[in-house]
């Protein structure tokens, strides 16, 4: 990578750190494990600058992080670091009474794929086109992925704190 | 709506904690290695198995298990190509160093690649598994749970590296560890080959038996070179994570009990027991149970490591875990009495099954 690149890439790693921490946190629910893929996330963009460059940096990131949390499930990585992950899912239990635990646990029940397509969609406020190209999928896919994890969300989330201003009164 | 489902996010991120000082220096490392290696293993899969083997016995002089002691190179006698002629060839060793026994190690494995070695043994296990276990569906994890794969999609087998790094000293891991503990890498790299692309984590595949309804079930299957592994079981004290310690490719085979989140005792019981293949094959048997501090069982699993005369070592995992597939969300049922799908020797006659590969 050339000095002007370098600089590019540090500026870029810098600016991104914490909103990207914050993409994959949502995707993973673990602020640590969210630290580790946003830096694998970095490492992998290190390696295609060039390529990435091109089309749109967020893009790129969000992409990789999404894959590396897919791979990471696929390399059982839950069940090795996290003991507490192979507890069997249970139906929210709000004794601290927390609306973070809930969403939480809605978006770990959900599919690692619908879930980044809710969190770009709603989180990152990219457009059904963007998310499809982050996704690498079509738009009928993010309509039918977006439909099936609001559905879930609904379900887990929303009715446990429909007596919160802001829970389901739309 | 989209305010609702915005909000809720937010009050998701609520508890962020500060950030660590990202390591620009070292992101720039680590993607410039990656950088050399990839364009290295594009030059060609082969070489790099050849120049890792020189760089560790140039780097870290010494052998643990794994290696057979009257040299360091086994003649090999692959299948009989279509011309009728056999091809001979020989399985490199991939030394292991020795280690700082004061210090904890832990692998981090790169990009995986898919191979013609890679092929043959993807090919040879699904014909296996769609032979003997023609109740068997492979639940597709990316796109819902409550989906299944057709066979052309079912997963494949591929060729990894892992590289072995120190962990920061002053941290415990009973439960594992993850990518920002490592402190440095020991140089000493390895490939391997299976479902999964990283030593010692298992449970790639989620399989169902019994259709909907029935617990969910996982699998496994990795193959390691020569010299690069220790084929009896050992873990951490008080680790409960599953983690083998460096080169052990299972952890056991001594019970362990370690505090979990929220006050949680687990406990993991293991049973090893050894036995031998039909030709004289050496065959480390483990099995294991997670239980929670309440007495439910999280998981069981049945493993074995076949020891291959080429040298190579074949790991497969069977296991079993209370959620149900196809349920609804947090359905589970009681594994006290239920057992992985695949026993010892059923095991051990799929890691036979396949083709003696070489691992490079």
């Amino acid at each position: 990578m050339r000095p002007d690149q370098t600089t590019e890439f540090r500026e870029y790693v810098v600016s991104r750190q914490e909103r990207m921490r914050r993409f994959a946190y949502l995707n993973c629910g673990d602020w640590h494990r969210a630290e580790d893929l946003v830096q694998t996330a970095f490492v992998r963009l290190y390696g295609a600058w060039n390529r990435a460059a091109k089309s749109s940096l967020d893009s790129y990131t969000r992409r990789i992080i999404v894959n590396a949390l897919i791979d990471e499930r696929r390399r059982g990585w839950f069940r090795r670091e996290r003991p507490t992950d192979t507890m069997p899912d249970r139906p929210v239990v709000s004794d601290d009474g927390t609306q973070r635990m809930a969403v939480m646990q809605a978006l770990a029940a959900l599919p690692a794929k619908r879930r980044a397509t809710l969190i770009l969609r709603y989180w990152e406020d990219l457009s059904v086109e963007e998310t499809a190209r982050v996704m690498r999928c079509s738009v009928n896919t993010v309509k039918s992925q977006t439909a099936r994890g609001l559905q879930t969300l609904r379900g887990m989330v929303i009715e446990s704190i429909s007596d919160t201003p802001q829970g389901a009164n739309k | 709506m989209n305010d609702d489902i915005k909000n809720l996010f937010q009050r998701a991120v609520d508890d962020e904690p500060p950030a660590k000082n990202l390591d620009l220096d070292g992101l720039e490392k680590r993607g410039s290695r990656a950088l050399s290696r990839r364009r290295w293993g594009a030059a060609g899969a082969g070489a790099v198995g050849v120049a890792a083997v020189t760089a560790v016995a140039l780097v870290l002089p010494g052998a643990l298990g794994g290696a057979p002691a009257d040299g360091t190179e086994t003649p090999v006698t692959l299948p009989a190509a279509e011309d009728g002629e056999e091809t001979t060839t020989t399985q490199p060793e991939f030394p292991f160093p020795e280690l700082d026994p004061d210090r904890k190690y832990m692998w981090d494995s790169g990009d995986d690649e898919e191979t013609a070695a890679t092929a043959e043994l993807t090919e040879a296990f699904w014909d296996h598994m769609t032979t003997e276990y023609s109740d068997m569906g492979v639940i597709d994890i990316e796109t819902g749970y409550d989906e299944l794969l057709e066979p052309e999609d079912f997963p494949a087998m591929s060729r990894s590296e892992n590289e072995l790094y120190l962990l920061k000293l002053e941290n415990d891991y009973p439960y594992g560890y993850s990518y920002s503990d490592r402190e440095s890498s020991t140089g000493y790299v390895v490939p391997m080959y299976g479902l999964n692309p990283a030593v010692g984590t298992y449970g790639t595949l989620w399989l169902t038996f019994g259709g909907e309804g029935s617990p969910l079930h996982h699998m496994d299957l990795t193959v390691h070179p020569k010299g690069s592994y220790d084929a009896t079981p050992m873990s951490y004290p008080e680790s409960v994570s599953g983690t083998p310690v460096p080169p052990h490719l299972l952890a056991g085979c001594e019970d362990v009990t370690a505090k979990g989140q929220a006050e949680r005792n687990w406990t993991v019981d293991y049973d090893c027991s050894e036995a031998t293949g039909p030709n004289g094959e050496h065959i480390q048997q483990l099995s294991s149970t997670l239980i929670t501090q309440d007495g439910f069982v999280s998981n069981k699993m049945n493993a074995v490591i076949v020891t291959l005369p080429n040298g190579n070592a074949v790991v497969v995992q069977s296991s079993i875990t209370p959620n149900v597939f196809g349920g609804e969300h947090g359905d589970v049922v009681d594994i006290t009495d239920v057992e992985p799908e695949l026993d010892f020797e059923e095991l051990a006659a799929l890691a036979l099954a396949l083709p003696q590969v070489i691992v490079e």
